[in-house]
């Protein structure tokens, strides 16, 4: 069957005057496709093949393209609709004199109609068409697999090269854990070859993987169990002396759901590590060379303004006294910027000692008095709760309360008082620091943690870093506790600090 | 007993004029301030110090070292470090065998000073 013979073994021209001349013996056809975008159908009367030959092509073609297959296959009029079946709108005109279901493997794939001009179809055509109406559904599932398998291996083809061609690096494993594939960017960042890596284990690739926090071992265990993983893995026999990725592995799973293997991406971030310790280097270099210049700058002034040099007049004790004040402010900007460094860098030490929870109180608040007279505040601790113990880090303790007290007298008018709340409860000691200031504007609120950034209602002069807050309360979350606060502005802040008690006797 | 003698080892000339004061004329010690290693050990081999005060970061022998050195050569006095890196202070803290009695950050309270030294003497210089 070819679309270039027909039944008359005509050739093509003379057919076509022949079928304006046979007008009266028109068969139409139409094919109606369950889903189907496209309907051909023709008023070709000789050629049945010819017509089944084209209909199969007016299916598998593009919209656009139809005309051109019109040409080609000779046919002289092609109508085109969209539509399916029971739709009929696209369809000729009056109603077709036969119908015949398309079906393929117990399933509905389409309808067969068919038109024959004035003398009609009848039930013994019916019988002689069926046989060509399986035909045909056969012919359009072959051609719609066929369709489909071409479609699919379009879209492998195209996967695969995005895979293969993309900047970041990708393994995939098979289910025992064998390295299957690698793409090109993962071999080039490995400084490997296809050989070394196909076929291989992947723990035995990953063997140098070594991460910040626990060399192996995690990555170990979680390709063990063949869970996900990610992180950055400095490769300890990689082509740079600091080679570092970043990778994620997650299993991947086939249609049943069942894991067949790993899919594994990886990122050169040996850049952006070198950088990032560069910065920690900066940072540690600086504020150590900051605080060598500001030790004799602070000491030569607080010996001054403690008389070593006689007695002073009163404006030179106060423009010493604002040179001493500034210095330890510049003071306490290195030691948040360090911590602040420390804690991005998970290196800040915590050290736990169980303390009586007044005592540290009354030693900030002790700390804070001078601050606070400075400032006509008063800060008091209303209410105690005697000797109720906390596991704490005592020196981050101190600084995260010193921390609140100095932001209350900051924010407060002279005058006012400060109020310091222990409360126990089974679990948990509370500390509270109520201040009567200005509060806390409400669209500030949700950046009070945020590094850099200070309600703008602090007095002249009274001025912090900005990273007081955010220190605070990393430290606390660290001690296992938490940082809160509630505020109203105009009137007043209260901050409440709340750590884990100790149950049980004192230990010395 | 309490310290008389200090023997103080610091490489920067303005904190050690400030520390030689502080401790000095204003704390009550007989000071001697010296600028670095070696010079603490010519020191120590004429002198016996009841106190080292040494700074830990220093060019050449830092710190630690002009401690390990001093007391192969037989001075015992305990010692504290002022330091500018307060990361430091874990790794030597646990030196107890250098007989580091405490560590002091920079920058630090020159009025101060001297008293916070008496303090470290008097809970820690007794356990040596």
């Amino acid at each position: 069957m070819t679309g270039q013979s027909s039944t008359d073994g005509l050739p093509v021209e003379r057919r076509r005057h022949g079928d304006q001349a046979a007008a009266s013996q028109q068969l139409a056809a139409i094919i109606i496709r369950s889903q189907a975008e496209f309907i051909g159908s023709t008023d070709r009367v000789h050629a049945f093949a010819t017509l089944l030959d084209d209909t199969v092509r007016f299916i598998g073609a593009a919209h656009g393209a139809l005309h051109e297959v019109q040409d080609a296959a000779g046919v002289d009029r092609v109508e085109v609709a969209r539509s399916r079946i029971g739709d009929t709108g696209s369809a000729p005109a009056h109603a077709p004199d036969l119908t015949l279901p398309l079906r393929q493997d117990g399933r509905d794939i389409g309808v067969l109609l068919l038109w024959r001009g004035e003398r009609g179809l009848d039930a013994a055509d019916a019988d002689t068409l069926r046989p060509i109406a399986a035909l045909l559904s056969q012919l359009l599932e072959v051609f719609r697999t066929t369709r489909q398998r071409r479609e699919d291996q379009r879209s492998i083809a195209r996967l695969s090269q995005m895979a293969q061609q993309m900047r970041n690096g990708m393994i995939i494993t098979d289910p025992t854990g064998r390295i299957d594939w690698a793409n090109d960017a993962f071999l080039q960042d490995l400084g490997l070859e296809a050989g070394d890596v196909i076929g291989r284990r992947l723990e035995e690739l990953t063997a140098d993987w070594q991460s910040d926090a626990d060399g192996h071992a995690e990555l170990a265990l979680q390709l063990q169990a063949g869970l996900p993983f990610s992180g950055e893995y400095r490769l300890a026999a990689g082509r740079r002396p600091e080679h570092w990725i970043q990778a994620a592995g997650s299993p991947y799973l086939n249609a049943d759901g069942v894991p067949e293997g790993l899919i594994i991406t990886t990122i050169d971030i040996s850049e952006r590590r070198r950088i990032e310790r560069m910065k920690d280097d900066f940072v540690s270099t600086v504020s150590h060379e900051l605080r060598t210049p500001l030790t004799s700058i602070s000491g030569a002034l607080s010996l001054l303004e403690g008389g070593v040099g006689g007695e002073l007049s009163a404006p030179a004790r106060e423009m010493l006294s604002i040179a001493h004040r500034n210095s330890r402010r510049l003071s306490r900007l290195i030691d948040d910027l360090l911590d602040l460094d420390k804690i991005a860098a998970g290196k800040l030490r915590i050290d736990l000692e169980v303390r009586p929870i007044m005592d540290l109180i009354d030693d900030a608040i002790i700390e804070n008095q001078v601050y606070a007279d400075g400032c006509d505040v008063r800060i008091e601790c209303v209410q105690r709760v005697g000797s109720v113990r906390i596991e704490a880090d005592p020196q981050r303790f101190q600084q995260v309360l010193r921390n609140l007290l100095s932001n209350a007298v900051k924010f407060s008018p002279a005058g006012a008082l400060v109020e310091v709340l222990a409360q126990a409860e089974d679990q948990f000691v509370t500390v509270q620091v109520r201040d009567s200031g200005t509060g806390i504007p409400l669209e500030f609120q949700p950046h009070v943690f945020d590094r850099f950034t200070q309600a703008g209602a602090a007095p002249r002069g009274r001025t912090g870093t900005g990273l007081g807050l955010a220190i605070s309360k990393d430290l606390v979350e660290r001690m296992g506790g938490q940082l809160s606060f509630t505020s109203r502005e105009g009137s007043g802040s209260t901050f409440s600090l709340r750590l884990p008690r100790v149950r049980g006797r004192a230990t010395a | 007993m309490s310290p008389e003698r200090i023997l103080l080892v610091e490489d920067d000339p303005d904190i050690r004029a400030v520390a030689e004061l502080a401790l000095g004329s204003l704390g009550g010690f007989i000071v001697t301030a010296v600028a670095d290693g070696p010079a603490a050990l010519a020191h120590c081999a004429m002198n016996e110090p009841d106190l080292v005060v040494l700074d830990f970061l220093m060019p050449g022998m830092n710190g630690l070292e002009t401690l390990a050195a001093i007391r192969q050569r037989g001075t015992r006095a305990p010692a504290v470090f002022v330091t500018a890196t307060m990361d430091a202070p874990s790794g030597f803290m646990n030196t107890s065998e250098l007989g580091v009695i405490g560590v002091i950050g920079k920058p630090f309270d020159a009025i101060g000073l001297a008293a916070a030294i008496r303090r470290l003497w008097n809970e820690h210089a007794v356990d040596l």
